[in-house]
């Protein structure tokens, strides 16, 4: 299986446009759902996957090892994101002030009784009250399931800066589970 | 051996903090694992966030992230409007090939540019004085009498009479 796609990605750098769609059709839903995770907003995730695709289309020179073209994809797709969180930032400074910052609930429902959708919708809230230097270590890892290794080369970091940040965040995490751990807790004893 | 013991036990809950993380992330040697449990058995704090970590997981493998069909559409529309606003690799190259002589040329006229004042320029520091001023004289078809024009301390450039602005046959 590795070999192929080695053969796909020499394929895909001589020019063969066939071994780029299959590329895409392999990669698609990890860069989509990395962007989605990112920047929260559909719309602008299928965006920035293409847009992540296309260049990554254009610059096939520059990829020096076959090995290393997930990590190079991801940090084409990490820096769109960036860049457009950054800007989105400065075009809508006030919407802090006028409430609309995602809350994570307040512990009321243990977790094991929340709903698929409801699960998803509160792991997204956390995600949001996280920044984005956290949240990207988190996605990567999460939902990515990349190595600190890879990690660390797809946001051009060290391998202990990687490990210490993404410890933290999810020290962080656990600041907006724990009261719902709680409620779970204390409702299992009840039982 | 010491290294043994102090692999049994965490002097407190950052070292095993950090064992913890590698766990669940699947990168704690099998040695290791022991200590972090023996410790996770006496410390609720850090149980706490194990089971957070792990719930946050099994939260997030909840949703399957698939790019919709319409994206897909859109995206090999870009990438063929892309490929045929995009100029031919030929092109490139040759852009590429003629930057690349515009680059090396530029870079040889500024080292010769930095390199002669270097090799000329010992006697020319210094500003000449009044009685080595330079004279250029430019070949004239006849030897006739001619006017001096001082550009700048220097440097003096003899011109033909019949050229120069005041006289009346010029204006």
């Amino acid at each position: 299986m590795l070999d192929s796609e080695k053969d796909l990605i020499q394929a895909f750098q001589e020019g063969d446009e066939f071994a780029f769609v299959s590329l895409y059709n392999r990669y698609k839903d990890a860069v989509y759902g990395f962007c989605l995770k990112m920047v929260q907003d559909e719309a602008l995730a299928q965006d920035l996957m293409q847009e992540t695709f296309l260049r990554v289309y254009e610059n096939r020179e520059r990829l020096m090892k076959a090995g290393s073209f997930k990590s190079w994809m991801f940090t084409i797709a990490r820096n769109h994101c960036l860049n457009r969180l950054r800007r989105r930032k400065r075009e809508v400074p006030l919407e802090k002030d006028r409430g609309e910052e995602p809350v994570v609930p307040k512990a009321k429902t243990p977790v094991a009784r929340l709903e698929k959708s409801e699960q998803i919708d509160l792991v997204d809230r956390c995600l949001q009250q996280l920044k984005p230097s956290y949240r990207e270590v988190i996605i990567l890892r999460e939902y990515q399931g990349l190595s600190y290794k890879e990690i660390a080369a797809v946001t051009r970091s060290t391998l202990s800066a990687i490990k210490s940040r993404l410890f933290k965040a999810r020290r962080k995490l656990a600041t907006f589970l724990e009261p719902m751990l709680e409620e779970e807790k204390a409702a299992s004893r009840k039982a | 051996m010491e290294k043994t013991e102090s692999a049994q036990f965490f002097h407190c809950c950052s070292e095993a903090e950090e064992a913890l993380h590698r766990y669940v992330d699947s990168e704690l040697p099998s040695e290791e694992q022991p200590a972090l449990f023996a410790h996770l058995s006496s410390c609720a704090r850090c149980r706490v966030l194990m089971e957070s970590v792990l719930q946050f997981r099994r939260m997030s493998r909840q949703e399957k992230i698939a790019v919709p069909p319409t994206a897909d559409e859109a995206f090999l529309k870009r990438l063929a409007s892309h490929k045929a606003n995009r100029p031919s690799t030929e092109r490139r190259t040759r852009r590429t090939r003629f930057r690349r002589v515009a680059v090396a040329t530029a870079a040889v006229a500024f080292l010769v540019g930095m390199l002669f004042p270097l090799q000329a320029g010992e006697e020319s520091v210094s500003a000449p004085a009044a009685d080595e001023r330079e004279q250029v004289a430019p070949p004239l078809p006849e030897p006739t009498q001619a006017a001096l024009y001082v550009f700048y301390p220097g440097l003096t450039v003899e011109a033909k009479r019949e050229e120069e602005p005041d006289s009346p046959e010029a204006l």
